[in-house]
């Protein structure tokens, strides 16, 4: 080796020109796409947090910096903090029932479509109907969000001609005059609800195709061991599939920390009633409606950090080795 | 440790006419290492898998110790298995994974630690116990799957191909290791492979099969001294034994200008059907390279140190062109490529089979 | 409540832009404010447009050569009608081309307009995505619209336009001490209920609250139940509420309210108010369900005869003419609220008008602009916004144009008694956020049963004042 150190490193020599010709040739593919990302993604990401500190009304020209004063309304006067509180809360409510709820649905699902009928001949088969229930599971996944939306509100309807009062009725369940998503107490739980049924086709088939790629030879040294269906999707399909879980956590956290096209479609007062389904998209959507826009931004970077420290931390936790199959 | 009988044992795939394991009629002996080997496709494998209980058992029935398992699920079947491609569980580390299944079962605590260790010292993997799969080498794993079958204490292990995505030389290392192995533990194991060499080097007796039939099971010499049919002549033995078709005279032979000599019985059975012609067979180790003979040109010669095996081309005089040719050579008589050489079977070395049906004719 | 009358066409077009809204809101209006902010702050401080009412023919000295540009809310109205009177506007002046947009999301197409100072010259600004006239109002986006006021009438020129207009038009529209906002389209809130079904059953009009609530009882003993309501926007409640109040307690009750005088929702009458709405519900006087029904289905169940009485304003039969066409017998009519006992302004009515017409300060073409809505008022104007609507105007008296169907016909009745005893609501339009955020959540409570008058009006009034200690939020005033 020290041979080769003593000979002194050659010239640098300039970059070829058709290199650099190739460079700007592959360079000027990414100008249109990073320009586009720059000016209607991370720029108004950047006049949001300009546009909080202000006192803009969405529609004048001569707005005034105002400080921070916008984020202490938001929090101490009851004409903003009627909007955010509650928006808080139930964002951070749906961030933790409708990750657990789908993911626990879909695994399930998952497990039960394709390794969780009898295994006949050696090879794992979901249990009975399976091809039907994939389709039927999956189907929610090609409504459009306002579909679902319009659809739950039929269902959900608060008089005698909504089809979940119509159903009771058979059952001899007298009619709730206070309605499903029109009380307060319970419209959250009807909007999530629907979130989750509309998000757990996908996440089955995701994690279906997760477990496809565990070899089947896995499986089969399971059942030798001795393990029941049970024991072996705990032991062995739950940790393998550890990182398909984590991804799914993140995308359906971004569902919860959002939710509102459901909210606006389906609930009274668009986050009611009386706030009960408020949430953060909708807080912003209120306020900029109202003449409140530098308000929605505010409401926009409490969100934007409120993520990021979510994501971080989710990160953290999660932290693990790779498993490799 | 036990018995294990495939009794007519046969497996039908859904959709196909053709069995994938054809009547298999086995017996294998208490602590027996017998080996299944085959082409791909002969329905080795699918016959080790029915003994676990990973494939139905459609007609017949397979017993193990006289006790009817065709329709117990796996773990009810009190077997080990180690698969080709090891199926380590890859979350766990090396030490759970062989615990696995006694904690299952619920064993406690200190026997399963003191099992574990027992087995890991057996396979040198004391060092490795808190490393998971892939920290190891193919080697390794190997022997970690050993180790968690041989855990379990089984009646019988089933290994289906271990050896075949090692090197070369680990294969032959790991031969001896699992054939040793084998005979301290005294388990009954049956070991499918495709390569004739482990099956030779390692089996008690040897069970051949082809599309799904077994053809012969014996032990290895017999194999390789008396095969019952063509396939398995060819099929043991590497390289592999010179089959050829040949005229039939009311003498014997012709194999090219010599003439290979029959009996009256041979000539008639080798003749019945109308049969014309007869097929031959010679290993290349029972060939000598001598001044007369079949006439071999020389193509390719492969040297291996303590001897050489020499390919060539001959006409045999029966209508199929030139035909190939295998000869060992010893270390100091190689030919050079284009020569001509001659050749000419050991006597009594020669294997006589049915032109058509190509069974045995015996001697 | 001027702003709300217009009914966005049902849920379904601002349901399709929810998403397209977010999507432009969140990016094209800062876009357009970056540009702004480097353009500098304020209006230009242009002069108003000067008008010769001497000039009958075109007092405003419109140059008939600029061309004009109008955008106008495509709602519940359709934009047919201004497609008919721009025709008029051709007419007389031929050579001016006409741009003519008929949208639905106004903050997202024509806010950044104002904010980049480029905006139509008419504007129609309603629907349920307007931009609050207040905000453009107060910061003199809007040209002041006196000129037309004083300008000679088409029809008459001997008379101004604004003696041709009902009553509170001109209040209505005022910010600051200036009209900017022409409320165009007429609208009446009342309670509803079938003059057929009254027939039939001997039922009549109750003339007070205690006679109606006698007439309730007599419905409810019928099986039919005698109110419903759209509970999922309780602004529909507000003229109940309102009415109910400025007749019990006069005009000023309501006045006190938008102008956030001290103790304004304290004021008993409107207790009184809450109270009777609140029994409605405790005698089991709804319909089971009201409270979760959107303004479609309220509206279904009523024409079905489900309910005896809905409130709501009178654009009724135009959006529900489908409805109402599988029921030729139905005979709509409607009243305003019965006065509680004991009431000092038993006349009192909401005026209500809506659809509100505006010329931008910034505007290129004004004087054009406000010959336009000058030809709007006019007979001919008018008679194409009846013909296409089947509603009123604000312009007294005449309806040409106008077919006869019940509902028009219970409008122009209800209109007889009434004109004189107008109050405007403004408190909704002024303080947007704390009305939609509060006030309106709050009455649906109270309606629902979930939450008594008292803590209503605690919750109001605190409201009120967080509003008034607010220095950030521009404060309105009327007389």
């Amino acid at each position: 080796m020290s041979d080769t150190a003593k000979v002194s490193a050659p010239p640098r020599r300039r970059k070829s020109a058709s290199k650099r010709r190739a460079n700007w040739f592959v360079a000027s593919f990414l100008v249109l796409p990073v320009a586009l990302y720059l000016i209607l993604v991370l720029s108004p990401f950047a006049q949001a947090f300009q546009f909080s500190m202000t006192n803009w009304n969405g529609t004048n020209p001569d707005y005034k910096f105002v400080g921070l004063e916008n984020f202490k309304k938001l929090f101490t006067s009851d004409l903003y903090s009627v909007y955010l509180i509650p928006a808080l809360k139930h964002n951070a409510i749906m961030l933790i029932v409708v990750p657990l709820a789908v993911i626990a649905l879909a695994l399930f699902f998952a497990f039960m479509l394709n390794v969780g009928g009898k295994s006949r001949g050696g090879r794992m088969r979901g249990v009975g109907g399976s091809a039907f229930y994939k389709i039927l599971f999956f189907f929610p996944q090609v409504l459009s969000v306002v579909m679902i939306g319009i659809l739950w509100q039929a269902i959900y309807r608060s008089d005698e001609y909504g089809l979940l009062n119509a159903l009771l009725a058979i059952f001899g369940v007298p009619l709730k005059s206070s309605g499903w998503v029109s009380d307060p107490s319970l419209v959250l739980v009807m909007v999530m609800i629907v979130m989750v049924w509309s998000s757990v086709g996908f996440y089955m088939v995701y994690f279906s195709s997760a477990m496809a790629s565990i070899p089947a030879e896995i499986y089969e040294a399971a059942m030798i061991d001795g393990s029941s269906r049970v024991q072996t999707f705990f032991k062995i399909t739950l940790p393998l599939l550890f990182d398909s879980i984590r991804t799914a956590w993140i995308y359906l956290g971004i569902i919860a920390l959002d939710g509102f096209a459901l909210v606006f479609i389906m609930t009274p007062q668009q986050g009611g009633p009386d706030h009960g389904s408020e949430v953060m998209g909708g807080v912003m959507y209120n306020f900029f409606s109202n003449g409140q826009a530098a308000m929605a931004c505010a409401v926009g970077v409490i969100l934007f950090f409120f993520t990021l420290t979510l994501m971080a931390l989710s990160m953290r936790l999660t932290r693990r080795e790779n498993v490799e199959l | 440790m036990a018995t294990v009988t495939y009794k007519a044992a046969s497996r039908i795939y859904p959709g196909s006419d053709k069995p994938a394991v054809n009547k298999l009629d086995l017996e294998i002996a208490d602590g027996e290492f017998l080996v299944l080997v085959g082409p791909s496709g002969c329905g080795k494998s699918t016959s080790l898998r029915m003994l676990a209980g990973l494939e139905d058992v459609d007609e017949g029935a397979i017993l193990i110790d006289d006790r009817d398992v065709s329709n117990l699920p796996p773990k009810a079947r009190d077997i080990a298995m180690v698969f080709q491609n090891y199926a380590l569980y890859p979350h766990m580390t090396v030490y759970e994974n062989m615990a696995f299944a006694l904690k299952l079962r619920k064993t406690p605590k200190a026997e399963i630690d003191a099992r574990v260790k027992e087995a890991a010292e057996l396979l040198q993997l004391e060092d490795y116990l808190k490393r998971k799969p892939k920290a190891l080498s193919g080697g390794q794993r190997q022997r970690v799957a050993m180790g968690r079958a041989i855990v379990r204490q089984p009646q019988v292990f089933l290994m289906d191909e271990p050896l075949s995505n090692l090197d070369a030389k680990l294969r032959v290392q790991t031969r001896s290791q699992i054939a040793s192995l084998q005979k301290r533990l005294g388990v009954t194991t049956v070991y499918v492979t495709h390569d004739q060499v482990e099956a030779m080097t390692m089996g008690h007796r040897v069970a051949v099969m082809l599309d799904g039939l077994l053809q012969q099971v014996d032990t290895p010499r017999a194999l390789y001294e008396t095969p019952k049919n063509v396939f398995v002549a060819g099929f043991m033995g590497s390289p592999a034994m010179n089959i050829k078709t040949v005229p039939l005279t009311d003498t014997g032979a012709k194999f090219g200008d010599t003439l290979i000599p029959l009996t009256r019985e041979q000539v008639a059975a080798a003749g019945e059907g109308g049969q014309k012609s007869v097929t031959v067979g010679v290993r290349p180790e029972h060939c000598t390279i001598a001044d007369t003979g079949i006439a071999v040109e020389v193509e390719l010669v492969e040297e291996l140190g303590s001897d050489a095996y020499v390919y060539g081309f001959a006409e045999l005089g029966n209508g199929n062109g030139a035909e190939r040719f295998v000869v060992r050579a010893q270390g100091g008589e190689i030919p050079r490529l284009g020569e001509i050489v001659h050749i000419k079977p050991q006597v009594g070395k020669e294997h006589i089979f049915h032109a058509e049906s190509g069974e045995r004719i015996a001697v | 409540m001027a702003t709300e009358t217009t009914p966005n066409e049902s849920g379904e077009v601002s349901r399709r832009s929810v998403l397209k809204t977010s999507a432009a809101l969140g990016m094209a209006v800062p876009a357009a404010g970056f540009l702004a902010a480097c353009a500098g702050g304020g209006s230009d401080d242009k002069d108003g447009v000067a008008a010769d009412n001497t000039n009958a023919e075109n007092p405003f000295k419109v140059d008939g050569k600029k061309p004009l540009e109008v955008v106008v809310f495509k709602g519940g109205y359709g934009d047919d009608y201004a497609i008919a009177q721009e025709a008029l506007y051709k007419a007389k002046f031929p050579e001016s081309a006409i741009k003519h947009a008929g949208i639905t999301d106004i903050r997202a197409e024509i806010g950044p307009r104002f904010q980049s100072k480029t905006p139509p010259d008419v504007l129609d600004n309603s629907g349920a995505q307007q931009i609050n006239h207040a905000d453009l109002a107060n910061n003199g986006q809007y040209a002041d619209l006196t000129p037309l006021l004083d300008a000679p009438s088409i029809d008459d020129p001997a008379k101004k336009v604004r003696d041709t207009l009902l009553g509170g038009v001109v209040e209505l529209g005022t910010y600051n001490g200036k009209f900017n906002v022409l409320n165009y389209g007429f609208t009446l809130y009342a309670i509803w209920y079938s003059g057929s079904l009254f027939k039939e059953k001997g039922w009549t009009e109750p003339k007070t609250w205690t006679e109606m609530l006698a007439l309730c009882e007599k419905i409810k003993a019928a099986g039919i139940a005698p109110w419903t309501y759209t509970g999922v926007h309780p602004y529909y409640l507000f003229d109940v509420l309102f009415t109910l109040a400025a007749r019990h307690g006069g005009n000023d009750v309501v006045k006190n309210i938008d102008n956030l005088e001290a103790n304004a929702w304290k004021h008993p009458s409107i207790k009184l108010a809450l109270e009777a709405m609140v029994s409605l519900k405790t005698k089991g006087y709804i319909l089971d369900g009201s409270e979760g029904l959107d303004h479609r289905q309220s509206q279904a169940r009523f024409i079905k005869k489900d309910a005896a009485f809905i409130p709501v304003g009178s654009w009724l039969e135009n959006e529900e003419k489908d409805l109402l066409a599988a029921d030729p017998g139905f005979d709509l009519k409607c009243m305003i609220v019965p006065a509680l006992d004991g009431s000092t302004n038993p006349n009192a009515v909401w005026a209500a008008p809506g659809e509100g017409f505006a010329v931008p300060q910034d505007a290129k073409n004004r004087e054009g602009g406000m010959e336009y809505l000058r030809i709007m008022l006019s007979a001919k104007g008018r008679e194409a916004f009846s013909a296409k609507t089947s509603s009123l105007t604000v312009v007294a008296g005449k309806s040409e144009g106008m077919p006869d169907t019940p509902g028009v016909r219970a409008v122009q009745e209800a209109l007889k008694t009434t004109a004189s005893a107008a109050y405007p609501f403004k408190f909704d339009e002024w303080y947007a956020n704390a009305s939609k955020g509060i006030i309106r959540p709050k009455l649906g409570e109270v309606m629902a049963g979930r939450l008594s008058p008292d803590e209503f009006i605690t919750i109001a009034q605190k409201a009120a004042d967080d509003i008034k200690a607010d220095s950030s939020i521009q404060k309105q005033h009327r007389n």
